[in-house]
């Protein structure tokens, strides 16, 4: 029986995917993004996440830390993170203290999944297993997706697409539908970013396009970064040779700035999300290229 | 939308609401002139000299006429029902906290001229005469029951059966009537009381007919004056539509929308209950508005329904200060039903039922009731439209399941064809034409049955022994020992509930039976007897629960921390309880019972506290029998009953604090759902809906995850879920604007489970940074 690290269960998730759907979000992540809206996701590993909006001070962590991770001082609750074993003791009932990700077994995640089964008919929906970079655990997700089509319960995944071949493949017949980022046409530039190279992204593009399921390309569209005309016509090009129709660009948002301070992590990225006008002639450069372009 | 309509329109939102004595003066005067006469008499002698003697005036803009007081939104009062209050509130009415009026001088001094005369004499003053000492202590000192709206004011709920006035006309009915008096055996005893009713109605349908003709002989004598041709015109055919209804059938659109006003109006005239409802305006105002359309006269007809639907807005009750607390928002609740299915199980959509929503989104004033019926053939163009209705006008309609209003009227005993035919009156309860249903009877409190069986039946916060001694809850040693002290006391409540509705139902009886009302209940003329004694084919009184979710979430608060985790013994959770959670460790207490599992999350260790409570109350409920032979219906429903109950209900079990709010209906306490809408829904449909006469589930959206069309299209699929595969009773939307956004940044607490979206993605809107926070509300304020 496959697990795998859960961040979280987003239940009447109505943007990723169609009709109304449960995403699972899974820990781990082989790429970098600066605007990642979810940063716990990136590492495999559970990680403590400490909310000092919450923290009232009481000790719980201070007293239950094995190896005295917490400290308490004069300007309030210390913590050192090198020292974290994972191991959610310190998890408070003010909410101040949490850990990011927690083991669960693919049966255990489909019985979640299962309970808003009467809402995916009525809408189209089903399961959508994000991340993260879901197809890190294949198993798991053959296994989840595969109760799940059981069920007659729509499947989908958003990945990155930087997977070996292989697990991409190990799910392609259990989905419906494929979410997939294409951030940077360019495979230097894609390492620069984001850490690492573009050809598994881009294979994994040209596998699925030539796919019998829904595939959905959407490109985040970050200011200063990969909005470019030189990247977004490259995109288009590419996406065309693989005979690929449309495209969804997302302009950036800064959803998860909150979140960084948890992981005792800082924003970097300092760009302003790009204007609705700004976002039309981006579009027009796909619609240029003969591709439909929406936004997302 | 018109000018026409935007002037009327401004004449209501700039109004100052004030209080008139005008009412109150005359019905005092025919008391007084009427002495010693039967009841029924008095009371049509009152309403028609009201009817006879009312100021009638016509604003310039009208198209709809009849006026239930001298100025925009003044509440009349009604002193024979419950005046005592005013003489106690009078001088600070127009500086209260909730809902100030204003008051003349003369006002002033018109009703302090009455008030000795009422002395003892109100509905109010009967039924307290007759409350046994339990009721009061129930009611007045500790907060388990509320019954006090049908003692102060009249009973409404229940639908007028507009299809027989639109094709009799009052003329109709009164030869019906005759036919009926004419009749009756006069040997057998019963027959007095019964010739009484009919001599009443038939003198209140005289009266009523004079009403529209001082309607008619003002507007005639208007257009003499009137300088303007056009207005002279309207003005003309006013005076003639008024001439013939409500007297006789309508003829059309116009005749139709004012014959009802009339009646609607009298309705609160002679008494002022709430919610008395319009049933399926859309099927029966159908044939009226085609006929307006192909004479290609469809923007007239657009006006007319406007007109008529600002009107509502006319009607303004006025309440004590305690009452307007559970009443904020003055509602009176005009229901009309769209949608649902014709009597053969079709989908009964007409084009009024679309046009309807357009003109709730044109006026968008508050007083205009729409609950959109919904069921598998609902179609989804009506649905969408409904979403962006809810949009445009902060919530509204509310949707409702066609599939558990019909069960339950077939639970009843109505006829299939009956049950098709249902509709809501007021907020969400049951009504059929026939129905007297005292829909607004009682509110309970089932988590003071939780307080009361912590502490031995005594009420902590007023220190009063509320309820039966039960066992010291330190000797509980598992769920089921509290769980039957915990009915001990939640029975007792109810009696105590039933006793009070019984008890007023007598004084109603007595003092205040409702004649005008009655002639459009069915049964009440074929039986000769007024809707308070009986006369209407189904006849329930209806209970309100409130504190469902914080019972469930009291209880599996106690089994995961006292019995499962064994964190605390009973002992510590009682002690927790009397210091409401004050020390370091209780404190740390109730972070514990706050983090157990909470109802609107889809946890069955919870909710299935929620349904064996919901179950339990529905058996116990059922037997017990009204004076007017029909049964107790339950319902799930506070208005702002969970605040007012709130406030006299001390720390319970769940985390929750000593007088704080508690949840809302069957919503989930406040900012206790966290696992999005689909679970909300699960949660509450657990509940057997069938057996509810209503539930109210409020969702809170902010408008940002209603966005684009595709957000409608999930939320058309929500709502078709909930209501028609989950059987659910009733949904509606509460659309969180910016206000709220600003007050979630500085209390996130309350709002840990209110959903946005902003771009591609929808998150919980405390978890975001403030400066994502800010981007959100600056964004969505540049949208208005």
């Amino acid at each position: 029986m496959a697990s795998a690290p859960v961040f979280n269960i987003q239940r009447y998730s109505i943007h990723d995917g169609p009709g109304i759907r449960t995403t699972v979000f899974l820990k781990g992540c082989p790429l970098r993004c600066p605007w990642c809206s979810n940063p716990e996701s990136q590492l495999a590993v559970l990680e403590p996440m400490y909310d000092q909006a919450a923290c009232v001070g009481c000790g719980w962590c201070v007293a239950h830390c094995p190896r005295q991770a917490a400290e308490a001082g004069p300007g309030g609750i210390r913590f050192r993170r090198e020292l974290c074993l994972g191991c959610t003791r310190c998890v408070c009932p003010n909410g101040a203290r949490l850990v990011a990700g927690e083991y669960r077994t693919a049966e255990d995640v489909g019985a979640v999944v299962a309970r808003d089964a009467v809402f995916y008919r009525r809408s189209g929906g089903g399961v959508t297993l994000s991340g993260g970079e879901p197809l890190l655990y294949p198993d798991f997700a053959r296994e989840l997706l595969g109760f799940c089509r059981q069920l007659g319960v729509g499947t989908a995944v958003e990945t990155t697409g930087c997977v070996p071949a292989e697990s991409l493949e190990a799910v392609l017949p259990v989905l419906d539908t494929v979410l997939i980022d294409l951030k940077f046409a360019d495979s230097r530039r894609h390492a620069a970013a984001l850490g690492a190279g573009n050809a598994p992204v881009l294979e994994s593009i040209r596998r699925l396009a030539r796919w019998s399921g829904q595939l959905l390309v959407r490109i985040p569209v970050i200011p200063g970064w990969n909005d470019d005309g030189e990247n977004l016509a490259a995109s288009a090009r590419f996406l065309r040779e693989c005979g690929i129709p449309g495209v969804t660009l997302l302009p950036y948002h800064r959803m998860g700035e909150g979140k960084y301070p948890k992981l005792d992590r800082s924003y970097a990225l300092q760009v302003p999300p790009p204007s609705p006008e700004r976002m039309e002639v981006l579009l027009d450069i796909f619609r240029a290229a003969g591709l439909t372009a929406v936004q997302g | 939308m018109r000018q026409r309509i935007q002037n009327l329109k401004a004449e209501i939102v700039n109004a100052q609401l004030s209080v008139s004595a005008q009412r109150a003066v005359i019905v005092t005067q025919a008391y007084r002139e009427a002495e010693g006469l039967p009841i029924e008499t008095v009371r049509a002698r009152a309403v028609g000299k009201v009817l006879r003697e009312l100021p009638v005036w016509i604003s310039p803009d009208e198209l709809i006429l009849g006026h239930p007081t001298e100025y925009w939104r003044a509440a009349p009062i009604f002193p024979e029902m419950h005046i005592s209050w005013l003489a106690e509130e009078i001088e600070s009415l127009d500086r209260r906290e909730y809902h100030p009026f204003a008051i003349s001088p003369e006002t002033k001094q018109a009703l302090y001229g009455i008030l000795p005369y009422w002395q003892g004499k109100t509905l109010c003053d009967a039924a307290y005469a007759r409350y046994p000492q339990e009721v009061i202590v129930a009611r007045e000192k500790s907060g388990l029951i509320s019954s006090e709206q049908n003692e102060r004011g009249g009973v409404g709920n229940f639908l007028i059966e507009y299809p027989l006035v639109l094709r009799e006309g009052l003329w109709g009915m009164k030869a019906d009537m005759v036919r009926r008096r004419d009749a009756l055996d006069m040997t057998l005893p019963e027959s007095v009381e019964k010739a009484r009713f009919y001599e009443a109605a038939m003198s209140l349908c005289d009266s009523a007919v004079v009403f529209a003709g001082r309607y008619a002989d003002l507007a005639e004598e208007l257009a003499g004056k009137e300088a303007s041709p056009a207005r002279r015109e309207e003005l003309l055919s006013m005076a003639e539509v008024c001439r013939r209804v409500p007297a006789q059938p309508a003829r059309n659109l116009h005749e139709a929308l004012q014959s009802m006003w009339f009646i609607y109006l009298i309705c609160h005239i002679e008494t002022n209950g709430t919610s008395v409802s319009f049933g399926r305006i859309d099927r029966y105002l159908l044939p009226y508005y085609q006929e307006m359309v192909q004479a290609g006269r469809e923007e007239d007809a657009v006006e007319l329904l406007e007109c008529f639907m600002v009107k509502l807005n006319e009607i303004v009750r006025i309440y004590d200060e305690k009452s307007a607390v559970i009443n904020a928002g003055l509602p009176s609740f005009p229901n009309m039903t769209i949608g649902g299915l014709d009597e053969h199980g079709k989908d009964a959509t007409t084009a009024l039922s679309y046009r309807l929503l357009d003109c709730l989104m044109d006026v968008r004033l508050p007083q205009i009731h729409i609950v959109l019926k919904v069921h598998r053939l609902t179609p989804r163009p009506l649905l969408l439209k409904a979403i962006r209705s809810v949009k445009a006008v902060q919530g509204m309609p509310a949707f409702i399941g066609n599939s558990s209003l019909e069960k339950f009227f077939l639970t009843h005993g109505a006829t299939l064809r009956e049950a098709r035919e249902s509709a809501i009156t007021g907020c969400v309860i049951p009504g059929l034409y026939g129905v007297w249903s005292r829909g607004s009877a009682v509110y309970v409190n089932i988590l003071k049955a939780v307080e009361l069986a912590m502490n031995r039946g005594v009420d902590p916060l007023s220190g009063e022994q509320a309820g039966p001694v039960t066992p010291d809850p330190a000797e509980f040693s598992s769920m089921e020992d509290l769980y039957q002290a915990f009915l001990v006391q939640f029975d007792s409540i109810l009696r105590r509930a039933v006793t009070a509705c019984n008890i007023l139902d007598g004084a109603l009886a007595d003092k205040m039976p409702h004649i005008f009302a009655s002639m459009f209940v069915r049964g009440c003329i074929q039986r000769g007897r007024d809707g308070t004694r009986g006369g209407a084919n189904y006849n329930f009184t209806r209970i309100m629960a409130a504190g469902l979710p914080n019972t469930a979430d009291s209880f599996a608060a106690i089994e995961k921390v006292v019995f499962q985790d064994k964190r605390i013994t009973m002992a510590q959770l009682a002690g927790a309880l009397r210091d409401n959670f004050q020390s370091p460790e209780n404190q740390r207490i109730r972070a514990w019972l706050d983090e157990a599992p909470k109802y609107g999350n889809d946890n069955d260790f919870v909710d299935k506290y929620a349904v064996r409570v919901s179950d339990w109350f529905f058996d116990a409920i059922e037997p017990f029998r009204n004076p007017r032979g029909g049964p107790f219906i339950g319902a799930f429903q506070t208005l702002l009953a969970n605040l007012y109950f709130g406030r006299r209900t001390g720390p319970t079990p769940d985390g929750r604090v000593s007088m704080d709010t508690m949840a809302d209906t069957l919503s989930p306490a406040h900012g206790k759902d966290r696992t999005g809408p689909t679970a909300v829904c699960a949660s509450c449909g657990k509940i057997d809906h069938n057996r509810t006469s209503g539930t109210i589930l409020n969702l809170k959206l902010n408008e940002t995850v209603l966005a684009t069309q595709g957000d409608e299209a999930r939320l058309a699929d929500l709502i078709y879920t909930y209501l028609v595969d989950l059987e659910g009773t009733h949904v509606q939307f509460n659309i969180i604007d910016n206000q709220k956004l600003r007050d979630a940044q500085k209390h996130p607490e309350k709002y840990r489970d209110l959903i946005v979206r902003v771009s591609g993605y929808s998150a919980y809107f405390t978890e975001l940074s403030p400066q994502v926070q800010q981007d959100i509300i600056d964004r969505s304020e540049l949208r208005f």
